[in-house]
């Protein structure tokens, strides 16, 4: 069983990870882009376990949505810690 | 479902730490859009995990469409954040061109205001209308670069030399055509009225079809050098002709002693001949020492015979022969005596016509015998001349015999005098082979001949004795054309005005 805001969610993720395919040559200008397209792809994954929880293994596939979720969030705690309040700073 | 409120939980403290730390160091930041847009992305990903949270701990389900709105608000928010950071990057790089650029125009500026020149750009013009010139244009012209950039009723075209501007034309037209640089130097009149000599560099900016847009290049100022080269190529030139003058003086130092050479040459050769006439005449005068006392014995035996024979006409003539004979062979002897400087000469008055009247009496005999007639011009000759007569005589005789032993069967030998004040002329001629050049130049040398049976020394005497008479002979001669003979003699005015 699936809702459809989540298939919305979910095609509205996909159109912004084709943004940054389409531009991952200058978004690599970002500071640790590496921990920060992590945390978007994290979010990414979330969101298509959420719509895939509907058709099968839900237990599992929602464990997963909010595993990413968590991780998601470290991995931006991180980066916002390394940018802002770290020394290092954006160019 | 404890274990998934407890990682809504984490993420609910991830994302609030995330946002802390935006909040703390925030003002540390450039990026005040990004900013701005991760710290909304941080508060929905907040109000995300909350709203799981209270869902997931079955504490409230109010919040589940406020989780559904923020769950698909949340990749918009990521694509916002890329968006504006991709905006930042963008804007970046376009202040750092800016600024790169801005640099660039400092550091080509300050370049060029240092250059030891004017830096220009102008049109391929003959009035060479400047579009731009650098700073040094004032140093260089003395004109502000304004006045050259059209401003001043001027062009640089006006600053160069009147004799110099056809060939800077001609010249940069002939390179622009080979499409080189060109690098000429000519002279300018500077504001101030100064000559100046430049050095331009320069070479030509061509549209895409071909066409010469403008000129790019750098004057400078190279007076000092040129000032430089003009005082090289003077010092050049002086040492040039110096060099020329010393080989003057040496070709002329050499030519002295070439000079000098030839004469010692001339020398030695004058000393071999006297060392030769010395020996001639030592040996000559022996001979005739020693023969004179025989002659005289065979004259004195031949006038005892004849006494003793009188009465025999034919033995009697053939005495008077032998007496005459040893009379002149006596006179001769006596002669050679005297060129050899071993009796006196005795100086006297004598007339040249009674001399050649006994010159011709004494070798008529021999002509005779050769078949030569011996010829007397007549002229009277009214000057005197005041020489020692034998020695004369023995000379002369010589010269005739000479031309008798030269002449051809029936030949003549002419005998003529000429005269004025000072000189006496007495030539003989003769109508011989005559002589080459080579044999003209050796005949008074001693030993030397071209007839078999003589021993040369006759008219190596003959000179002698005329040179003790303070006279002297030449002859001229040519192959042909017989020789004459003619023998100076002072006259006795000249001697006695001595």
């Amino acid at each position: 069983m699936f809702e459809p805001n989540e298939i919305v969610m979910f095609f509205i993720g996909l159109g912004v990870w084709m943004f940054t395919f389409f531009h991952r040559a200058n978004l690599r200008h970002l500071p640790a882009p590496g921990i920060i397209l992590a945390a978007f792809h994290l979010l990414l994954a979330s969101i298509a376990a959420t719509v895939l929880e509907g058709f099968f293994w839900p237990d599992f596939l929602n464990f997963v949505e909010h595993a990413c979720l968590t991780v998601s969030s470290v991995l931006m705690a991180v980066w916002s810690w390394k940018l802002f309040s770290g020394r290092r700073e954006m160019r | 479902m404890w274990h998934i409120a407890a990682l809504d939980f984490l993420s609910f403290l991830g994302f609030g730490c995330a946002f802390l730390f935006l909040v703390k160091g925030g003002c540390r930041s450039c990026l005040s859009g990004v900013r701005a847009v991760f710290g909304a992305l941080t508060v929905f990903s907040l109000l995300y995990s909350t709203a799981l949270f209270l869902q997931w701990s079955n504490i409230t389900a109010v919040f589940n469409p406020v989780e559904d709105l923020i769950g698909a608000l949340l990749p918009m928010l990521w694509a916002f954040f890329f968006y504006a950071f991709l905006q930042e990057v963008s804007a970046q790089e376009l202040r750092l061109g800016e600024k790169s650029l801005i640099e660039s125009e400092r550091k080509l500026n300050t370049l060029m205001d240092n250059l030891p020149g004017m830096a220009y750009r102008c049109l391929n013009e003959k009035t060479w209308p400047m579009v731009f010139v650098s700073d040094g244009c004032k140093d260089l012209t003395g004109y502000e670069t304004k006045a050259l950039m059209g401003h001043g009723g001027i062009s640089y075209g006006d600053l160069i030399h009147e004799d110099d501007r056809d060939f800077v034309w001609k010249q940069v037209q002939e390179d622009l055509e080979r499409r080189r640089p060109f690098q000429i130097m000519y002279r300018i009149h500077t504001h101030s009225g100064d000559e100046k000599w430049v050095w331009e560099k320069g070479i030509g900016i061509f549209s895409e079809t071909g066409e010469t847009i403008a000129l790019e290049g750098f004057i400078t100022d190279i007076t000092e050098q040129k000032l430089a080269d003009q005082k090289l190529q003077q010092a050049h030139e002086e040492l040039e002709k110096k060099v020329e003058e010393r080989t003057a003086e040496i070709t002329e130092a050499y030519q002295k002693l070439e000079e000098a050479y030839q004469k010692i040459q001339e020398d030695h050769e004058k000393i071999i001949q006297l060392e030769r006439h010395a020996i001639v005449s030592r040996i000559t005068s022996t001979l005739a020492h020693e023969t004179r006392n025989s002659v005289s014995a065979i004259g004195g035996f031949a006038a005892l015979l004849k006494r003793k024979h009188q009465g025999e006409p034919e033995l009697g003539r053939h005495l008077d022969m032998l007496l005459d004979e040893s009379k002149k062979l006596e006179q001769l002897i006596e002669g050679i005596l005297k060129a050899a400087h071993k009796t006196e000469p005795h100086f006297q008055n004598v007339n040249p016509n009674e001399l050649l009247d006994e010159l011709k009496a004494l070798t008529q005999e021999k002509a005779r015998l050769s078949n030569v007639k011996i010829k007397k011009q007549k002229q009277l000759s009214s000057e005197s001349i005041f020489v020692d007569k034998e020695s004369v005589l023995a000379a002369l005789k010589e010269i005739v015999m000479n031309a008798v032993e030269a002449s051809p069967k029936n030949g003549e030998v002419l005998m003529k005098i000429d005269q004025d004040e000072e000189w006496v002329v007495i030539s003989v001629t003769d109508q011989g082979q005559g002589m080459d050049e080579q044999t003209l130049r050796r005949i008074y040398e001693p030993l030397f001949s071209t007839k078999k049976l003589s021993a040369g020394l006759g008219l190596s005497f003959a000179k002698e004795l005329i040179e003790a008479q303070n006279g002297y002979i030449r002859c001229q001669s040519a192959i042909g054309e017989g020789s004459t003979f003619n023998v100076y003699f002072s006259t006795a005015k000249k001697n006695k005005k001595r």
